[in-house]
């Protein structure tokens, strides 16, 4: 029926109509009206790829592929992913060329034959390094493992007074390291390497450029809350910036939300994420070198930057720079955009963070804190 | 004389399609559609799930079997086999943008309401 009444607007038919017949024009308008309206809903988002690895979740967002993009696409950042978790985790059984090698190696000779993507990623870390004046330090592998955040279950105990002593006296750095002729040297006997301060935005950094190597522009990369944002939400007009919200460290919830533009990475590097108390006290994975114990004057530090390994290793060393120190060590750093949550619960902005934040309550309350 | 927009035809076939488009929205809306949903992550699932559906459910994670309550409009960690029980301590998710975690069973929730409104990722 309405096919019929309505297909007077295109076969002037309606011309022929007594006066009191709808008019060409009104039909034109009732059928747009209703195109608009069977057309409104907006097309779903499309579903991430999502899969397990560095020992959380990955969830990949790419809303301007076809299926068959998708399709094509999936199983590589999926191998992709379980090569770098099973190259570059420092303890794991087997493997000759992987870092847990590397590591077996060092402990026993010293040194250690070095696969390429192996140096790459020593190299990469370097001058994160040097740049935060060993606060971010990746030779710190004997001490994680001494703390037990190395596993799956944690422990409940810190560590005995002698073995941390025993740590701190060998005191090993990553300027203990040298790469002679793809041989990696160690001039310290308890050196071991643990990247977990910078892997995940190391890889972050990979998959970005894998996905542009694809001619994908727009994605989202979530690796375990650790984000990188490529163009935006969909590749057409109505396209929006991805719209992030930055978990309260005390409390279920959002502590504040902001839009994460095209490269931008946002890492968080909270005392939440892997920690255990022993006398009400919290014992969490961020460890300062210099005492050998967790960083314990910050609670959270959030940065932002288009380099996403460097905004990994920063948050790390923002951290155990604590509140007095954090904005030297962001310049030293080239850090602009970043949050400091104290362990009084103060929140500490620079001001391009402030800008960014929306908060969901006042920040300069800060947030209760408890152990 | 006045000049009518619509046939009655029209006006028929109009309410048809409106009632039509209503229906079929009640039958694929998402479940966030009446203002929240729960999201939860494990190491082998990803789901959406309407929280104005009671219900518990047992989720396995990576150290075995945690227990998920969603009751009036809310959700929580009912039970977990991690050794702190941080998670359970989150208490009730509510609100857009709540989370939870239980980070050692690798288990995430996360509350969302409108689609145009909520969160594309919440960093932790």
């Amino acid at each position: 029926m309405i096919w019929i009444s309505l297909a007077g607007c295109w076969n002037g038919s309606a011309n022929s109509m007594p006066v009191s017949e709808p008019s060409k024009q009104h039909r034109c308008v009732l059928a747009v009206a209703l195109c608009l309206l069977l057309v409104a809903c907006e097309p779903p988002p499309a579903e991430p790829i999502r899969f397990y690895a560095f020992g959380t979740i990955i969830e990949i967002t790419l809303p301007a592929v076809s299926a068959n993009q998708k399709a094509a696409v999936e199983p590589e950042l999926i191998a992709a992913f379980q090569h770098w978790q099973q190259h570059w985790h420092p303890w794991q059984a087997g493997g000759t060329k992987n870092l847990a090698a590397v590591n077996r190696s060092l402990k026993s000779h010293n040194r250690a034959e070095l696969d390429p993507e192996i140096k790459a990623l020593i190299d990469a870390a370097r001058p994160y390094y040097q740049e935060s004046d060993g606060l971010f330090d990746p030779a710190i592998g004997g001490l994680v493992k001494l703390w037990g955040f190395n596993q799956d279950k944690l422990q409940d105990t810190p560590p005995t007074p002698a073995a941390l002593s025993g740590w701190l006296n060998a005191r090993p750095r990553y300027s203990d390291l040298r790469i002679d002729n793809d041989r990696l040297i160690s001039d310290n006997a308890g050196l071991q390497l643990d990247f977990g301060a910078f892997a995940k935005g190391y890889a972050l950094e990979q998959v970005a450029t894998l996905l542009k190597n694809n001619h994908i522009e727009s994605a989202l990369i979530n690796a375990g809350g650790d984000l990188i944002a490529l163009g935006r939400t969909r590749p057409d007009a109505d396209a929006r910036a991805w719209h992030i919200g930055i978990r309260h460290p005390r409390k279920a919830g959002v502590l504040a939300e902001l839009e994460l533009k095209d490269g931008e990475a946002l890492v968080t590097s909270g005392d939440y994420e892997r920690y255990f108390i022993h006398d009400r006290k919290r014992y969490h994975h961020i460890l300062d070198p210099r005492s050998g114990r967790p960083a314990d004057r910050s609670i959270a530090v959030s940065v932002i930057h288009t380099d996403a390994a460097r905004a990994d290793a920063a948050a790390t060393a923002l951290f155990v720079a604590g509140p007095g120190h954090w904005r030297a060590m962001a310049e030293q750093l080239q850090i602009k955009t970043a949050m400091l949550i104290d362990s009084e619960g103060h929140i500490h902005l620079t001001d391009t963070m402030q800008e960014r934040l929306q908060f969901k309550s006042d920040p300069a309350a800060g947030i209760e804190t408890t152990p | 004389m006045t000049t009518h927009l619509t046939t009655p035809g029209d006006r028929v076939v109009i309410g048809l399609a409106l009632i039509l488009v209503i229906l079929l929205y009640g039958v694929y809306r998402p479940p966030s559609a009446s203002g929240d949903r729960l999201e939860y992550s494990t190491p082998h699932r990803h789901e959406i799930l309407s929280l104005n559906q009671d219900q518990i459910l047992e989720v396995n994670g990576s150290l075995g079997t945690s227990r998920i309550e969603i009751r009036d409009g809310a959700a929580r960690f009912l039970d977990s086999p991690c050794r702190n029980q941080y998670c359970i301590h989150s208490g009730w998710l509510e609100q857009e943008g709540d989370f939870a975690a239980c980070l050692p069973n690798r288990i995430t929730l996360l509350v969302q309401a409108d689609r145009q409104q909520s969160y594309d990722a919440i960093n932790y």
